[in-house]
């Protein structure tokens, strides 16, 4: 397998204050990959970097074998890395199907047939949408919000998709409808990025993982082998020992 | 004396002679840029406070109208009518300000540009008594003690005396308790509120002495010219002024006076150049404009840190001796301090929090922690009072939670999870804020240096406070120039100056490397054996794990488990709510 | 009596219609890029001073202004030769391209004495741009700076801009055709044919941005921009190309509304700025967001100064702009009461 996206020693940060200390992975055509760990960790300011609305403070990242560095986020939906955002950020005035147009925002001269077929596609993969197609995004339910996101990602016909947290404050029985779509995605060989906090959701999903600690990578491997691993848990939960020890000067 | 404060009088002595050496043509030039520097000042003042005026000339108009109009009218002595017409002015600014201060984002700007737009419109307009577009001349000459001043040069030296008094007063301000209050209005609002200023009334006094500052140029200006009319109040002037203050920058009232100076020497000059190409009308607002433009776009603290990098460091306040007395912090190790009971929030259609119940007893150590959503930060607003809940009750000390300004004076202070340092004053001074609450020197206090003691012990306090915490060689370094993990440790002793019971801090340890991490755990653990009672909200786990006493653990919105670290690492539910449940294929 | 509140109504309605292409012009460019414009007036003063140009048989100074902002343009983006230079290659010519179709659109149409409709489509032709460049120079190099820097840098722009009008055109009165002269007895009321056509060109232009934004993709970008800044560029729509354009279009208004009025005052270098700065009091009733609401701001504008105009006329401005602050406070609490749900 080819390697898609290439990272190496990736730091990422907010002014001062570093999110992402030095990170290296890789991503293969055709594999999905998540990475799991507790908020604060470092996921999100990952998938910021990769989309472009975050610049590192150093480090190299490729995407079949071009340097992102100087590219704006609309060169990188150009070259098909797209995001589902955690906070979905849709516009609340337009309509569902105005959003799967937008999604394709940079192929708009390929013709109405091509875009008309893409919305079938999406249409036949999330149902759901095509009787809310009218409806003003604002209105819709979070379940459906997130459908939206999803549809609208996939219209740019993306290479790499990136899905952010989609479990976020959405009941079990609307997260399994959207772990489904994501299982059909990855049949049909989609390359994928899945950031979430529910490690057992996620691992249940990818092919391999990487768990994230306070920007560092301290575990990763094959997903059936992450979920019987501790270091999981000692992310989430931490053991502590770092810092029992410490006494006071004074 | 330091080599500042000997710098600074040796240039008023400069500008105070100046009129005196200048050919007779240039002392009223030199007159009006003494005016315009004293109106500048007080722009300054409201960009320190993250405000903006554009309609300044209309208090300097208000100022002139007012003094000339009485005297001309009455005859009473123009010393009166100037104190009279500044303090109508001041008045007038108060309601002004009571109204629109409470506009918020881009409204402010707006209001101020209409009321400027609508007062010099009055002037013009309300011809039976200003005399319209034309004006009135025969304007009564100033008298200061019966003496009038008709003299020129006198004048000039006159304008500029003020002017220079009023830009001592403000730098004197700028390091007191108010000083440092004001600076607090232009980052969030939660940091003025988490240390006790009130900051609604801070901001209409900043307002209205600005405009005391304006109507006193005006004053100034009227009676210099003895001829009154609307032109030189109207929107150019709001504009220009606006141009000077941006100019000379916010970060201390003498950027004014440059700004001021610069802008006025580079009209003549452009006049002049102008007028040797044969243009005439007032083409230099082109390169005014342009000005503006650059200046906000590449050097939006403007000119004075250019000029101050040539200057000798300014002389420090005192903060030697004893500073503010400390509570007394061991007792009963049972007392609740801080008491939740049955707390819920919604927000819409969403139950943010629902029956959340817990204490804080006296010297505990207390974690908060969840997973993403569990409304960790909602309640730790509630907490700090910046959020109402909708549902049960908060009790401090046995008593009901109040109004989030005053929770500091009850003994509780926080940090912020995003740092909030003032990054232009020094450590110092950001630590010394933490007093705001336990001291008392107001404004005029504060701008006539009646503050001394009070305030050298407020920075004596804060000096400690950095000893304590492991910063005194930093106290006097600007605050943003320090690293995150020392700001974060400024924002702890910033907190410990308010002497505070209960210590809440939010995510302290988030963006710090490892080693900065140590020095934070160190820090926690010496507060803890001082006996403050800290609860801390952290992502962290490693970290929080190695610290605390006490988890209290909260997801979607309900507290789901509580006790030592140990406990709760092993408790199923808060393993699952944080790895998820396993996936139910059949679903 | 009768007739006096007709005529009043009739001339508030001009008005009103007037200031509702500047507060359209407003409303797109705050909510796009979050830039309150005091500048915007000044494209008003543009479009009625080249028109005066054209319709008199000058090269208007509209156009070197122009051709200099592409240079600058040209110029400061420069740093592109190095990224890409076949890109910044297609960029350069772009603009040359860009500015010597200007110059030759211009004399053609002065060759040719286009009547007033054709002269005004040159104007707009040539003063639109004029914003998506002051777009370029001024709000592109810093987007994440606070409303009130916005305001500050418009205010420059707006001194900026009326000095170079007042040295090209000078401080005298340019007398502007209208689009056709004369008028009708309407009953007792005599209504030029100006203000008929001032109403239908401004609900063309309404109209015409509705369609946009409504049936076409970069309209519905436009909007997307607007309501989610962040989701925009995540769908690949480059939000400085929006913000430009919103800057374009809000200038296209600005400088129709100037052409239309400019026969009824005469056009001169500072007709702008009042006119803007009343567009802003009608919007700010809308919050500068809310386009209907804005509307009902502007006729109540319109309204007041011809009320005023004819009862206190030296009070016009005065009560105008008082107006203002009654609207924000109410606005303001109304935004809180929606914040609060």
């Amino acid at each position: 397998m080819t390697k898609l996206l290439d990272v190496a020693n990736l730091t990422v940060g907010y002014g001062e204050a570093i999110a992402l200390d030095g990170i290296s992975f890789s991503v293969a055509r055709g594999e999905f990959v998540t990475f799991i760990g507790p908020n604060g960790a470092g996921k999100t300011t990952l998938l910021n970097n990769l989309m472009g609305v975050l610049q590192q403070k150093s480090g190299t990242v490729t995407f079949g074998g071009e340097d992102l560095k100087t590219l704006k986020p609309e060169a990188r939906v150009a070259r098909g890395i797209v995001i589902v955002p955690e906070r979905r950020e849709l516009f609340p005035g337009l309509s569902v199907e105005d959003h799967l147009r937008l999604g394709a925002f940079l192929r708009r001269r390929e013709g109405r047939a091509r875009m008309a077929s893409a919305l079938d596609r999406i249409y036949a993969l999330l149902p759901k949408l095509k009787e809310r197609r009218r409806q003003l995004a604002g209105t819709l339910s979070g379940g459906e919000q997130q459908m939206v996101a999803v549809g609208r990602a996939l219209m740019a016909e993306p290479q790499l998709l990136m899905l952010d947290e989609p479990s976020t404050g959405l009941a079990p029985r609307i997260t399994e409808e959207i772990f489904e779509a994501i299982d059909r995605l990855k049949a049909a060989g989609m390359t994928g990025i899945l950031v979430e906090q529910n490690a057992h959701l996620a691992l249940s999903v990818a092919d391999r993982g990487f768990v994230l600690e306070v920007g560092n990578v301290v575990a990763s491997g094959d997903a059936d082998n992450l979920r019987q691993d501790p270091r999981v848990l000692a992310a989430y939960l931490g053991a502590g020992d770092r810092y029992r020890e410490i006494a006071t000067d004074t | 004396m330091s080599a500042r404060a000997k710098l600074a009088l040796a240039v008023s002595a400069v500008l105070l002679v100046v009129p005196w050496l200048l050919p007779s043509f240039y002392v009223g030039i030199f007159a009006y840029a003494g005016i315009y520097a004293l109106v500048a000042v007080g722009l300054v003042l409201l960009l320190q406070a993250g405000q903006i005026s554009l309609g300044q000339g209309a208090f300097m108009g208000l100022g002139a109208y007012g003094s000339a109009l009485v005297a001309r009218a009455y005859g009473i002595d123009t010393m009166i009518t100037l104190i009279m017409s500044v303090c109508a002015t001041a008045l007038v600014a108060a309601l002004i300000g009571f109204i629109t201060l409470r506009l918020r984002g881009h409204y402010l700007p707006l209001a101020t540009l209409a009321y400027g737009i609508a007062l010099a419109s009055l002037f013009t307009a309300w011809h039976e008594v200003t005399g319209g577009a034309s004006g009135l001349d025969k304007i009564p000459a100033l008298r200061l003690f019966g003496f009038e001043i008709t003299d020129d040069r006198l004048y000039t030296q006159l304008i500029w005396i003020v002017t220079l008094l009023a830009v001592l007063g403000l730098s004197r301000l700028r390091t007191s308790r108010t000083g440092r209050a004001i600076a607090t209005l232009e980052a969030h609002d939660g940091l003025a509120q988490a240390f006790g200023v009130d900051t609604t009334v801070l901001r209409v006094k900043v307002f209205v002495f600005s405009a005391v500052l304006a109507a006193l140029g005006g004053a100034l200006y009227v009676h210099l010219l003895r001829f009154v009319s609307p032109s030189p109040f109207g929107l150019l002037t709001s504009f220009k002024l606006l141009i000077m203050a941006v100019v000379g920058g916010p970060m201390s009232a003498a950027g004014g006076v440059v700004g001021a100076l610069a802008m006025e020497s580079a009209q003549w000059t452009l006049q002049d150049v102008l007028a040797r190409w044969g243009l005439s009308g007032n083409l230099e607002v082109i390169v005014f404009g342009v000005i503006l433009v650059v200046m906000l776009l590449k050097w939006p603290q403007g000119l004075w840190p250019a000029v101050e990098k040539f200057l000798p460091k300014p002389s420090l306040r005192s903060r030697e001796g004893h500073g503010l007395p400390r509570s007394v912090l061991t007792g009963n190790r049972s007392e609740v301090l801080l008491r939740l009971d049955g707390i819920g929030i919604r927000f819409g259609g969403l139950q943010a929090l629902e029956g959340v119940s817990m204490e804080l007893k006296r010297g505990e150590f207390v974690g908060l922690i969840g997973p993403n959503g569990a409304g960790k930060t909602t309640l730790f607003s509630i907490i700090s009072g910046l959020q109402r809940q909708t549902a049960g009750r908060v009790t401090l000390f046995g008593e009901p939670l109040s109004a989030g300004h005053t929770l500091v004076q009850r003994g509780m202070a926080r940090t912020f999870q995003h740092v909030q340092l003032m990054s232009d004053l020094s450590v110092i001074e950001n630590v010394a804020l933490g007093a705001y609450c336990r001291t008392r020197a107001g404004f005029v206090r504060g701008l006539f240096a009646l503050d001394a003691e009070e305030n050298r012990r407020a920075l004596a306090c804060a000096r400690a406070a950095l000893e304590r915490v492991g910063l005194a060689a930093e106290a006097d370094l600007a605050a943003g120039s320090l690293p995150l993990g020392k700001q974060r440790i400024v924002e702890i002793a910033r907190a410990l100056v308010a002497d505070p019971q209960i210590l809440l801090l939010d995510e302290p340890a988030a963006g710090l490397r490892f080693s900065e991490k140590l020095t934070l755990v160190k820090i926690l653990r010496q507060l803890q054996a001082e006996h403050v009672t800290i609860l801390l909200v952290e992502h962290d786990m490693e970290l929080v794990m190695g610290c605390v006493e006490r988890l209290v653990v909260l997801d979607r919105g309900k507290i789901i488990a509580e006790g030592s670290p140990k406990d709760v690492q092993a408790n199923p539910a808060v393993i699952s709510a944080y790895l998820g449940g396993s996936r139910d294929k059949a679903a | 009596m009768i007739d006096t509140v007709l005529f009043l109504l009739v001339d508030g309605l001009t008005n009103g219609l007037v200031y509702a292409l500047l507060a359209l012009s407003l409303v797109l460019v705050f909510t796009v890029t979050r830039v309150v414009n005091i500048a915007q007036g000044e494209y008003v003063m543009l479009g009625a001073l080249t028109l005066a140009d054209l319709l008199q048989g000058r090269m208007p100074g509209t156009l070197y202004l122009l051709i200099g902002g592409l240079v600058l343009c040209i110029v400061l983006d420069a740093g592109r030769w190095r990224r890409d230079w076949r890109q910044a290659l297609l960029y350069t010519t772009g603009l040359i391209v860009a500015g010597v179709a200007a110059l030759a659109l211009t004399r053609c149409a002065l060759a040719l004495h286009l009547p007033v409709i054709g002269m005004m489509l040159v104007a707009l032709i040539l003063v639109a741009p004029l914003g998506a460049l002051i777009y370029r120079f001024t709000v592109h190099p810093i987007p994440n700076a606070t409303t009130i820097v916005f305001v500050i840098i418009s205010v420059g722009v707006s001194m900026s801009l009326q000095g170079v009008a007042l040295l090209i055109w000078g401080a005298n009165p340019y007398p502007v055709d209208p689009i056709a002269a004369g008028g009708l007895m309407m009953g007792p009321v005599f209504i030029p044919y100006q203000s008929f056509a001032i109403l239908i060109t401004a609900l063309l232009a309404m109209g015409g941005l509705y369609v946009f934004s409504e049936f076409t993709l970069l309209g519905k970008a436009l909007q997307a921009s607007a309501m989610n800044r962040l989701g925009a560029q995540f769908c690949g729509i480059p939000v400085n190309m929006t913000g430009a354009l919103a800057f374009l279009l809000a200038a296209a208004f600005s400088a129709v509304s100037g052409m239309l009025l400019a026969p009824l005052i005469t056009a001169n270098y500072e007709m702008g700025f009042m006119v803007g700065l009343k567009g802003f009091v009608g919007g700010a009733m809308g919050g500068l967001i809310d386009y209907p609401l804005s509307l009902v701001g502007v006729m109540i504008v319109g309204g007041l100064e011809s009320t005023s105009a004819y009862v206190a006329s030296a009070y016009r401005d005065v009560l105008v702009f008082s107006l203002l602050i009654p609207i924000l406070l109410w606005r303001n609490t109304r935004s809180r009461v929606e914040a609060r749900r």
